[in-house]
């Protein structure tokens, strides 16, 4: 009886000894990320002097298509011949003092099609990094890496390696990175965030959301910023060249050249999202997507550029009017 | 007029008192805590002065004149005072977290006080300084008033109240399912075989048998006791001649039939009072007064037929053991309901059927309680003895004599729980026998009307001889501890079983949790537990004695068990309010012979 | 002429000094059962507790039967969540009495190491029992002995015995029940006490139920004419009233038939005895159980199949008939094609090592050379078990979970939502003051009420086999886990465990 007693007693002063241990001894965190340099901030966006879309308007004399034409967008670089384009890009944009927004479109294996596309090797690839390196010089730009390259089923560890080659060579000439992440009805973000962690998101300056897509602003913001939580809250920018109606209808093909698609809000750099560092035009409005939809072509078509004029409910109406009566 | 004055006088008095004492209260309760004493600490303190003052004012002042010449002024009116006091306050607590939602703090605050002022003023009235002689009815009406209270108290924590009721029966329960098996806990062989004692019978001895209005059975039961195989006893009917001459008559005649053998003694004259223990005292002095010479002293009652060998088996015991007492095993016989029993018409044999319910469960008490109870009791030394087949030594006898004036006691109901408490008082061994060829065969109540009487009466011994309270001197803690349990059993069982379903029930209905309702079914369970080892025990029972049990004493003792119990409970009450009442006259069983059947034919 | 009238001395003088009188005795006449089973005491108890807390890897139900006892502790509730009659309470009821008498949940930092310590009790309980149950049964002292080291040494008994299973509860008490019901006293007392055992078996692991022939059959057969109705009616009284609480406590709650918007005792039975996935039979080759069977195999042979080869020995000898029953029936459940849970052959093992010895020590009385030559079989084959015990003993190295865990207490805000494995759910709560309280993980689908309060979803702390084989079983928390990164990796394949942080943008 008395052992039971003092045993009680015993339990009765552990337990009100016992208290929980709540505070943190944090460990070094597995990934660091580089300082954000906020690239858009005070700065206005380079428009492009020459672009097929105003090549057809000059020779068309199509004034409907100044929607798209007078709209900064970003310059693709899809091969080792589009950096011949480069140097004239670099003194333009020096002249009007902006900001350029480059595409780095030319991974290993782009397109997942037995490395038909895009540099042969990583190591050329990493060559022609160099390269567009060496001929930006001291202009600092904003360069998208990459679209697709990350959400695509080919991706691998291999290209996750070449892509943080790329992004490390590139942060550290002070250009600023966004690693295409894809959009919000593609991957989940925890997926998406680990193969940007795996990419070098750390020393990029963020991520890219919907280039070439069409999901809303609303829900790619939604999804970037879930996204950029989980990417030690890296900054973003959305593509909103032709959102603006949100996703056509219908899954399948209807991504390509639907007939549901309007541009979407102006591009800025002074987004009111939070996260966000600027709303872009990455893809340029009026390029078909490829053959279908009433196409035959991957440039330029017209016809694609008036419909998505025509519908966006972010152009003024007389210039839809305009657009949809010429 | 003048008890109106004194009436006023006293209500004055009283409130004055109360007032004063009210203030002076406050007064010690705020300087105790400015002298920085802890709040409750004070507030007892406070408490225990004030209620001496209010003692000592309403005793010197309020009920002065009362008092001038009662012998209950001093320490019992305290105690009563105490009690008063405290029952009202503890009624006052648990009343007040019922009145205060409805009425309201402060209301129910006043309304309490003022209740409270009343009934203060009732006990302190009629029952602390009451002068003593509280009549029996205020005293049922307080048994009434506190049982009230208690339900009360227990229906505002009915939880709490749950819990210890069922814990409570739960200690009866298996403390008597314990107790019913001290016979079968372990293996052991019956008891040894009588016909094996080859030795004589020696020691000289009497049998008294009380007759009171028993001419149906009187004469067969002497002529069996006047030929049991003994050579040297007598067999002493007592008899009332004024009243009972029939039954003197047989027993003259079978006195004259076995001369030598046969004595009669009158039962005294002088006294009005008819009774056993006073029959049996008287019995004692006549046969020392004519001389006659024996060892010790048996008891039959007017139906009782002894064994013929029961004599040689007690005297060989006696001997042996040099006991003080030996108690012989009696048995009911007859738990079938017989349809000549019952008055000829019309549904003989369903009414007979229908009113036998209860005698399987009367019958197999018995059997459980000779076997079982009376040997643990006998080997832990707290012994009540059965009113028959019970045989003392003359020495022990002349010691109780000695030592309180009478041998039986002839103011108790239950002179037999009594002089075998006495026993273990005095350290003396007792012994039991009970082998099924030896016992005494008896018959159940005639009606459940009778059994209930019966029980009345055992339970208001049972009662007195507590109060009595010779127990106390028994030498041992355990023993007392257990004479508590002994004399109390009746009682604790009788609420027990009578409240097992009704915990569960309450239980159910107030949601109480489930570890709660969980306790309170285990009694019930026990208890079902009980009657599935009565129908063990009938069926044992019917195998020992020979007589078979049918389906419908099964039924009977299955179907019947609660009601038993409530029957058993009804009597507990009626015992405790006829106690309260000092309703001490002896409620007796009446003899049909119905045993004398089932007995001839076993033979 | 006075008579000298004999008296009885007071009967039960004082408590205290009867108790140390009786031990004394108890101690005198058992000092040579003493002598052999304290070193068999000592080796089991080393072997079982040395590298307890390193080996076997963390599973499931240790941490929910802790969890639960720890609500039982600490909350007065069956289970932190709602209780749905997943086993009877009986089992964590009793390691929350322990955790209540000797503070367990506050002497260790994990909740998994003092439910060791629980099962390290009932390790060295049962190998008592089983010694006084060998020694009721006829067997030799170091017949007895050797019983309860071929119980305590088997490494499946190391193994098994080490986690925190209700079985590993059930054994002791289904061992007290045989012992009990084979007293020689035969008392009334020893028959209930029996029972009452056998009940409480019965109420920590509803399953011990199967084995009520084989212990009615012991305990028959023990019980003496003379008592034999009045011991089985009480025991069988006793023994029901108390195994009846369970389905009283679901009729009091309203739980015993299925409904909806609550669980239900008959419910969940009938879908752990119908619907649950089969396990198949042990007769069928490609069966679950024989796929469990096998892997049990791998660990010992030796006791498993000796017990089953012994079953016919044991029903040749007539004292070790209802031991030879208890196994058969044992054995014959792996049949029947039912669930069958892979902790089941603990079941197994004490009736295996008793009609071992049993079987070796009637051959022996009646053939000394045949009883020597299986003797050495038996030893042979037990000379396999030190190469199979020295990496239990010798396992060292935290626990990947473990390892999780102190990250997460490090590293975590206390406010945030953890889901948590059952194994580290208690110290979360208990040890770091999780508030609030994590969620247990396969409380996160199977639970409507935690669904309902789901509000988000902050940190998984999971091994990876959750997500890659119980996939179908747990939608939300592959759904968070969409929507996180990991944050901390520990270990690697199934075992492993990765600390995802869900982002704080996603809600469930």
């Amino acid at each position: 009886m008395r052992v039971l007693l003092i045993m009680g007693l015993v339990a009765v002063l552990a337990a009100c000894g016992q208290t929980p241990r709540v505070e943190l001894r944090p460990s070094e965190p597995a990934v660091s990320y580089a300082p954000l340099r906020h690239p858009f901030r005070d700065r206005q966006l380079y428009l492009a002097p020459d672009s097929p879309a105003l090549r057809w308007q000059n020779a068309n004399g199509a004034s409907w298509l100044d929607p798209i034409t007078r709209t900064p967008q970003a310059v693709w670089l899809n091969s080792p011949q589009d950096l011949d384009k480069v140097p004239a890009l670099v003194s333009e944009a020096g002249q009007q003092d902006a900001l350029p927004v480059l595409v780095a479109y030319y991974v290993p294996n782009r397109g997942c099609s037995d490395f038909r596309d895009g540099a042969p090797t990583p190591a050329e690839y990493v060559q022609w990094v160099d390269r567009l390196i060496t001929l930006l010089g001291a202009t600092k730009a904003v360069v998208v890496m990459e679209p697709d390259a990350i959400p695509a089923d080919c991706f691998t560890t291999e290209r996750a390696e070449v892509l943080k080659a790329a992004v490390g060579k590139l942060s550290e000439a002070g250009h600023f990175v966004y690693l295409d992440a894809g959009h919000s009805r593609w991957r989940s973000t925890g997926e998406t965030a680990e193969r940007l962690i795996a990419a070098g998101v750390n020393v990029a300056e963020g991520f890219a959301v919907n280039i070439s897509n069409r999901q809303s602003t609303e829900d790619a913001h939604k999804w970037g910023r879930e996204l950029a939580d989980l990417t030690g809250d890296r900054e973003f920018v959305i593509d909103t060249s032709r959102n603006g109606l949100g996703p056509p209808p219908g899954d399948g093909d209807s991504w390509c050249n639907p007939e549901q698609q309007g541009l979407g809000e102006p591009p800025t750099t002074k987004p009111a999202l939070e996260g966000v560092a600027a709303l872009l035009w990455i893809k340029p409005p009026g390029e078909s997507d490829g053959i279908c939809g009433g196409e035959d072509t991957y440039l330029f078509s017209p016809r694609q550029a008036r419909n998505l004029i025509m519908r966006s409910p972010h152009v003024p109406p007389e210039e839809r009017e305009a657009a949809a009566t010429h | 007029m003048r008890s109106g004055t004194r009436g006023q006088r006293e209500l004055l008095c009283f409130v004055t008192v109360g007032l004063t004492v009210a203030a002076v209260g406050q007064l010690i309760l705020l300087s105790l805590i400015r002298a920085g004493w802890e709040a409750w600490l004070a507030n007892v303190v406070q408490v225990a002065v004030t209620l001496q003052l209010n003692f000592l004012g309403n005793r010197h002042f309020t009920w002065c004149r009362r008092l001038e010449d009662s012998r209950f002024a001093g320490v019992v009116a305290w105690w009563r005072f105490h009690w008063a006091r405290g029952a009202s306050a503890v009624l006052s607590v648990a009343a007040f977290p019922v009145l205060a939602p409805r009425l309201g703090h402060s209301a129910a605050y006043w309304v309490l006080l003022a209740a409270g002022a009343v009934l203060n003023f009732c006990t302190d009235r009629f029952w602390s300084f009451g002068g003593g002689g509280v009549r029996p009815v205020a005293r049922v009406l307080c048994v009434l008033g506190v049982l009230a209270a208690g339900v009360f108290v227990a229906a505002r924590y009915l939880d709490v109240f749950i819990v210890l009721v069922s814990v409570f029966m739960l200690v009866v329960t298996v403390t008597t399912l314990g107790f019913q098996l001290y016979r079968w806990w372990r293996p052991q062989p019956e008891e040894p075989d009588h016909r094996d004692l080859v030795d004589p019978p020696r020691l000289p001895g009497v049998i008294l048998v009380p007759m009171r209005f028993e001419e149906a059975v009187a004469g067969r039961t002497l002529d069996r006791l006047a030929t049991l195989d003994h050579p040297n006893y007598l067999v002493v009917p007592i008899v009332d001649h004024a009243d009972d001459p029939g039954t003197a008559g047989i027993a003259h005649a079978k006195a004259r039939e076995f001369p030598g053998r046969v004595l009669v003694c009158p039962y005294p004259e002088d006294i009005a009072v008819h009774n056993k223990p006073i029959g049996l005292n008287a019995a004692l002095e006549y046969l020392e007064r004519e001389g006659v010479r024996f060892e010790w002293v048996g008891v039959a009652d007017a139906e009782d037929l002894f064994h013929p060998d029961l004599l040689r088996v007690v005297d060989h015991r006696f001997r042996e053991t040099n006991a003080a007492v030996v108690q012989s095993g009696v048995q009911l016989m007859n738990f079938h309901a017989h349809p000549e029993a019952v008055p000829r018409g019309r549904g003989r044999w369903w009414r007979a059927n229908l009113t036998g319910w209860w005698r399987a469960a009367n019958v197999l008490e018995y059997f459980k309680w000779f076997q079982s109870r009376l040997k643990l009791q006998a080997a832990a030394g707290v012994m009540p003895l059965g009113g028959n087949t019970v045989f003392f030594r003359h020495a022990f006898l002349r010691e109780l004599r000695d030592r309180y004036g009478s041998c039986w006691d002839g103011g108790c109901l239950t002179e037999d729980c009594k002089i075998g408490i006495l026993a273990s008082v005095l350290g003396l061994r007792v012994e039991v026998i009970y082998s099924h060829e030896l016992v005494t065969r008896e018959e159940t109540p005639t009606t459940l009307a009778g059994l209930l009487r019966q029980r009345v009466r055992w339970m208001q011994g049972f009662i007195q001889v507590f109060r009595e309270g010779d127990w106390l001197s028994l030498p041992s803690m355990t023993q007392r501890v257990l004479a508590v349990y002994v004399l109390g059993f009746q009682f604790f069982q009788a609420f027990a079983a009578a409240f097992a379903p009704v915990a569960l029930a309450l239980a159910i209905w107030h949601k109480s949790p489930v570890v709660v309702t969980l306790l309170a079914t285990v009694p019930l369970g026990l208890g079902l537990l009980a009657v599935a080892l009565d129908v063990v025990l009938l069926r044992q029972f019917s195998r020992t004695f020979g007589i078979k049990a049918r389906v419908r004493d099964y039924f009977g003792l299955v179907v019947g068990a609660y009601p038993f119990q409530l029957v058993l409970s009804c009597a507990a009450l009626w015992a405790i309010l006829r106690h309260a009442a000092d309703r001490t006259d002896w409620v007796k069983t009446t003899h049909a012979g119905a045993h004398l059947k089932p007995a001839v034919v076993a033979r | 002429m006075i008579t000298r009238l004999a008296t009885v001395p007071p009967p039960m003088l004082s408590v205290r000094r009867r108790l140390v009188a009786s031990a004394r005795e108890w101690l005198r006449r058992h000092r040579g059962d003493l002598a052999v089973l304290l070193p068999v005491l000592l080796a089991a108890g080393l072997v079982h507790a040395i590298g307890m807390s390193a080996f076997p890897r963390y599973v499931d139900d240790p941490g929910t039967y802790l969890s639960q006892a720890w609500s039982v502790r600490y909350q007065g509730t069956l289970s932190p969540y709602s209780y749905f009659y997943d086993h009877a309470p009986g089992g964590w009821i009793q390691i929350a009495m322990w955790a209540w008498l000797t503070d367990g949940f506050g002497r260790y930092d994990t909740a998994i190491g003092f439910g060791n310590e629980v099962m390290l009790l009932a390790k060295l309980a049962s190998t008592v029992l089983l010694y006084t149950l060998g020694r009721r049964l006829g067997f030799s002292r170091p017949g007895a002995a050797a019983a309860g080291l071929l119980f305590a040494l088997c490494p499946l008994a190391v193994m098994f015995g080490r986690w925190t299973f209700l079985d590993n509860l059930v054994t002791p008490w289904l061992l007290a029940a045989f012992v009990l019901a084979l007293s020689p006293k035969r008392s009334i007392a020893s028959a209930t006490g029996g029972a009452v055992c056998f009940a409480m078996a019965t109420l920590t692991k509803e399953t011990a139920l199967v084995l009520l022939p084989a212990f009615a059959w012991a305990l028959w057969r023990n019980t003496d004419p003379h008592n034999r109705a009045h011991s089985l009616t009480v025991a069988a009284g006793a023994g029901f009233l108390l195994m009846a609480m369970y389905p009283l406590m679901a009729v009091y709650k309203g739980e015993l038939f299925e409904g909806p918007g609550h669980n239900s005792l008959l419910g969940t039975a009938k879908w752990q005895l119908v619907d649950r996935a089969a396990s198949g039979s042990l007769l069928n080759g490609g069966s679950v159980m024989r796929q469990m069977f096998t892997d049990w195999l791998a660990q010992d042979p030796v006791l498993l199949l000796g017990g089953l080869v012994s079953i016919v020995a044991g029903f040749l000898v007539r004292r070790l008939r209802p031991i030879a029953l208890t196994l058969l029936i044992g054995w014959l459940m792996m049949l029947r094609g039912g669930y069958v849970p892979f902790m089941y052959v603990i079941v197994l093992l004490p009736w295996s090592a008793l009609l071992i010895v049993g079987a070796i020590e009637a051959v022996w009385r009646r053939w000394p050379r045949a009883g020597v030559a299986l003797a050495a079989v038996a030893v042979f084959g037990a000379a396999l078990w030190p190469a199979r015990l020295y990496p239990m003993v010798t396992a060292s190295g935290p626990q990947p979970l473990r390892a999780a865990e102190q990250w997460v207490a490090d590293n975590v805000p206390r406010d945030r939502v953890v889901v948590a494995h059952d194994s580290i759910w208690v110290d979360l709560v208990h040890q770091y003051g999780f508030q609030p309280r994590p969620i247990i993980v396969h409380k996160l689908d199977a639970d409507p009420a935690v669904r309902r309060e789901l509000k988000r979803v902050d940190y998984l702390v999971v091994p990876n086999w959750y997500y890659e084989s119980g996939g179908g079983n747990y939608p939300t928390l592959l759904e968070a886990r969409k929507h996180a990164v990991a944050a901390a990796r520990f270990g690697s394949g199934g075992d492993g465990v990765v600390v995802y942080r869900v982002s704080e943008h996603w809600r469930p």
